[in-house]
């Protein structure tokens, strides 16, 4: 049975969970379900249009962890996807306030710390790189003055984005663990 | 045994004990605390996920068994402790609050 997936190209930041929560929901109002998801991009099957509220957890260990799905489920919650650590949980809206996976603000913390691990750690290597290669800076090692340029200011690009991400992050903590009762 | 250092719980986490009161697996606790909380308290799945293994490594509840890919918990000695212990000073903070709102107002608390 060969089905026709539907690729909807939208670029997401990691930290921008909350977007794609909203638009995976808008898209499933307009008949697009979620069927895949890959480094390459989000797959839709088509289908009835239905309000279903999408929620991304993003846990690298409980993926493999039965405990995890079965407990979702029980919960009434479906697994649509998952990619690179990110889980992608979905249940039709009801009457009522939509239905979340995190409840406490306690756990809100907890998962956006997994996350700032995962920027943090994806980013060592290319700070340590660019601090400690001299080959980089060296213009001899290049094929033209241009290639260096563009490769410095690929991982220059990429640290600033890395860092704005962590300052993001620290700051959605903070306003989490402020709210949150002594 | 230092149930200090686990005062004050979290809402979730004191209604996840108290549900321990008796071996339960996941779904079951979430179930129990919104009947014992009369529905004003829900836990969703990914906070009770973090709770579990909050608590587990904080051995104030312990892994009982499984039962069709679900695993059981039940309250370790310490982790009645501390829900005793809790308790103790909620109701203290109840009554020192009640007693001060009859003084100050006069009426019915």
């Amino acid at each position: 049975m060969s089905e026709q997936l539907v690729r909807v190209g939208r670029f997401f930041w990691a930290w921008q969970d909350e977007q794609r929560e909203q638009w995976l929901r808008d898209l499933a109002r307009e008949g697009l379900h979620l069927a895949e998801v890959s480094a390459t991009g989000h797959y839709f099957r088509r289908g009835p249009r239905q309000d279903v509220v999408y929620r991304l957890d993003y846990h690298r260990g409980a993926g493999s962890d039965p405990d995890y799905r079965t407990l979702f489920e029980d919960a009434g919650w479906e697994l649509a996807g998952t990619c690179m650590g990110w889980q992608y949980w979905r249940k039709p809206a009801g009457a009522g306030p939509a239905p979340e996976i995190f409840t406490d603000r306690a756990s809100k913390v907890a998962k956006n710390k997994r996350l700032l691990g995962l920027i943090v750690a994806a980013n060592v290597p290319n700070l340590v790189n660019l601090a400690v290669n001299p080959a980089l800076w060296d213009p001899g090692r290049f094929s033209s003055p241009w290639t260096q340029r563009i490769v410095l200011g690929l991982m220059i690009g990429l640290a600033l984005v890395s860092a704005y991400a962590v300052a993001h992050l620290y700051r959605r903590m903070r306003e989490l663990r402020g709210a949150m009762p002594a | 045994m230092q149930t200090e250092q686990f005062l004050p719980l979290s809402e979730t986490t004191f209604y996840v004990l108290l549900a321990l009161d008796e071996p339960l697996h996941g779904y079951a606790v979430m179930q129990k605390v919104e009947v014992m909380s009369r529905g004003a308290v829900t836990i969703g799945p990914g906070t009770l996920y973090g709770a579990f293994a909050t608590l587990e490594k904080q051995a104030l509840i312990a892994k009982l068994g499984e039962q069709e890919r679900r695993k059981i918990y039940g309250l370790t000695e310490l982790g009645r402790a501390v829900l005793v212990a809790q308790l103790g000073r909620l109701e203290l903070m109840l009554r020192s609050g009640r007693d001060f709102l009859q003084q100050h107002s006069g009426a019915a608390a």
